[in-house]
């Protein structure tokens, strides 16, 4: 008797878990959607079945979602240079900064998070002059190589975060493996006062804990990627503003 | 252990500064009115930053509601109106006390609106009910609800008030209301996520921007078809980082300027060709655009890097950027 009912549920979950392809087929098996009727003199295109989970024109130009990422700010990969230089194209540069020792010196200094911005500015400033008629080709060089090292180390962070989900998801299996393994053994007075089931709560209690203040520090981590592409497009505004 | 300074000093100093720059702000309110301000609403810091379009200098910081979004001036630049979504209404501000005038109804989660171009009444997209409510911005009364698209965001109107077109992210369509009736003339598909309509003043075109297609439909009013697919490519910019949000048309018709959010640029399209004639950089997640009121000037809310870019739209040219407060959304400038 329950078999009908079964089905469906196994197709709805399935149409659940194939997301959009399916939906628009489940809304058309079922019944009419309000908003789908067109009155006599409305428009030609109706508004369609209420369904979010529609597939969307250019749709797909959007990044699957991705189970791996923790944080509530998008996941960006990445960075390109023309979000923040508007100069000539950095392929050569981003080759042969290296090679110049002046730009090699500067470029692990205005990186760094703890030289102020103030300092940055300074020691950009002295680059600029000491670079004389070379001005606008070292100080290419020297957003090249700032760039360069932000990306990489912005993208090490993007790496970092990621490994720490797959880490917090392994935890949470295991708290509530751990629980429902407590749960079906919490039997009577005597197991649960046992040593041995007490011991088992608290290593339950501690990965909890374990668990939520991973959380709560992942909030701060979240927010370097955004940090480091911060300061990449300050230190190119800053060299920009140096160049005729 | 010991600190450098006694702890009372610092405070003491910053109220006299505070004193002083209250004394500054006085002054400048007793001269003539005629300078040009622009208002920045910061959805990170529920406040409204007010420039001076002289000086180029944050004369003051309102606080506002929670979350200030869209925002617009009415026609004569008397009234300041701010989205205040977190809070569920619409505050009305006084563009020279700068003190809040008046609260109008809005329905939940208003994201951004649109002024009838005679001064009112106001349409308002709800994001969070998949509504267009209407409201009189005299009476403060609800007149309507237009049910529209899941998530609507983009609110453009044309040059007579005739027609409104709303845009919904999720379903990805602009919506054409007739205003005289509150009714959908036309749904016109879209690429994903629109967030903005932009009507030119001779009707004959509205630009919707898509921020994940990352493109922008220009769309003929009276036909309802779409007559160009605007695409976007920068040297140095991977493709999911251009996303169009912001579009403004010069008055001439002429030139619009479309914000590109995290490609951290602002594309200058000539109307009629529809070429990209330049890419201009400005601040980090370009989100909103707004002209001065001779249009010399056009104004960017960076929301990452928490300023406003200003481009002078004679040259092309971006010409400083002015730090306000956290995540600035909307910008609106007036005389």
């Amino acid at each position: 008797m329950t078999t009908p009912l079964r089905r469906l549920t196994a197709a709805a979950l399935a149409a659940l878990l194939a997301g959009a392809s399916l939906a628009p087929q489940a809304f058309a098996q079922g019944a009419q959607a309000p908003a789908a009727a067109p009155a006599a003199d409305g428009p030609k295109t109706p508004l369609p079945a209420p369904t979010p989970r529609a597939a969307q024109p250019g749709g797909d130009r959007r990044a699957a979602a991705d189970p791996d990422w923790p944080c509530i700010q998008p996941k960006v990969g990445a960075l390109g240079y023309g979000q923040m230089w508007s100069g000539p194209p950095l392929e050569q540069a981003l080759e042969t900064w290296r090679q110049d020792e002046a730009v090699a010196d500067l470029v692990p200094v205005i990186v760094a998070r703890r030289t102020k911005p103030e300092e940055a500015a300074a020691a950009i400033d002295k680059f600029a002059k000491d670079a004389g008629a070379e001005k606008n080709a070292k100080l290419t060089l020297l957003f090249a190589g700032a760039f360069e090292e932000l990306n990489t180390t912005r993208s090490a962070i993007l790496a970092g975060i990621e490994r720490y989900a797959r880490k917090q998801r392994a935890l949470s299996e295991k708290i509530k493996q751990e629980s429902l393994k407590l749960a079906s053994e919490r039997k009577d007075m005597a197991t649960q006062n046992s040593p041995e089931f007490q011991q088992k709560e608290q290593a339950r209690d501690w990965d909890t804990r374990i668990y939520d203040e991973r959380s709560q520090a992942l909030t701060y981590v979240c927010e370097s990627p955004v940090i480091l592409e911060q300061l990449a497009f300050t230190l190119g505004r800053e060299i920009q503003a140096r160049m005729d | 252990m010991t600190t450098d300074a006694p702890p009372r000093r610092p405070s003491r100093t910053a109220r006299l500064l505070s004193a002083g720059a209250a004394a500054a702000a006085l002054l400048a309110f007793a001269g003539p009115a005629s300078a040009e301000k622009i208002f920045v609403s910061n959805e990170r810091d529920h406040t409204m930053s007010v420039i001076d379009g002289a000086t180029l200098k944050v004369v003051e910081t309102i606080k506002t509601g929670r979350r200030p979004r869209g925002i617009t001036a009415s026609p004569d630049g008397k009234l300041i109106y701010v989205c205040t979504s977190d809070d569920n209404r619409v505050e009305v501000y006084d563009s020279t006390t700068h003190k809040l005038v008046k609260t109008l109804p809005s329905g939940p989660d208003p994201e951004l609106f649109v002024l009838h171009p005679s001064g009112n009444p106001l349409y308002i997209a709800n994001e969070d009910d998949n509504m267009v409510t209407i409201v009189d911005v005299n009476t403060a009364q609800k007149l309507a609800e237009v049910p529209v698209g899941v998530e609507p965001e983009g609110m453009g109107i044309s040059p007579d008030g005739k027609i409104l077109v709303n845009t919904s992210e999720t379903t990805s369509m602009a919506h054409f209301i007739d205003t005289a009736t509150n009714q959908i003339v036309e749904n016109v598909v879209v690429d994903s996520r629109p967030r903005v309509a932009e009507f030119r003043a001779d009707n004959k075109q509205v630009w919707v921007s898509a921020e994940v297609g990352g493109t922008v439909s220009v769309i003929d009013p009276a036909t309802h078809q779409i007559l160009k697919k605007i695409t976007f490519e920068i040297p140095g910019v991977t493709a999911e980082a251009i996303q169009p949000v912001g579009v403004k048309i010069t008055k001439d018709g002429k030139t619009a300027f479309v914000a590109l959010g995290p490609a951290n640029r602002v594309a200058v399209v000539d109307t009629e060709t529809f070429a990209v004639k330049k890419y201009l950089l400005v601040g980090q997640r370009v989100w909103q655009l707004a002209f001065s009121p001779d249009e010399s000037r056009l104004y960017t809310t960076n929301g990452n890097s928490n300023d406003i870019s200003i481009v002078d739209v004679a040259s092309d040219k971006v010409t400083k950027s002015v730090t306000v407060g956290r995540s600035p959304w909307g910008a609106v400038a007036v005389p």
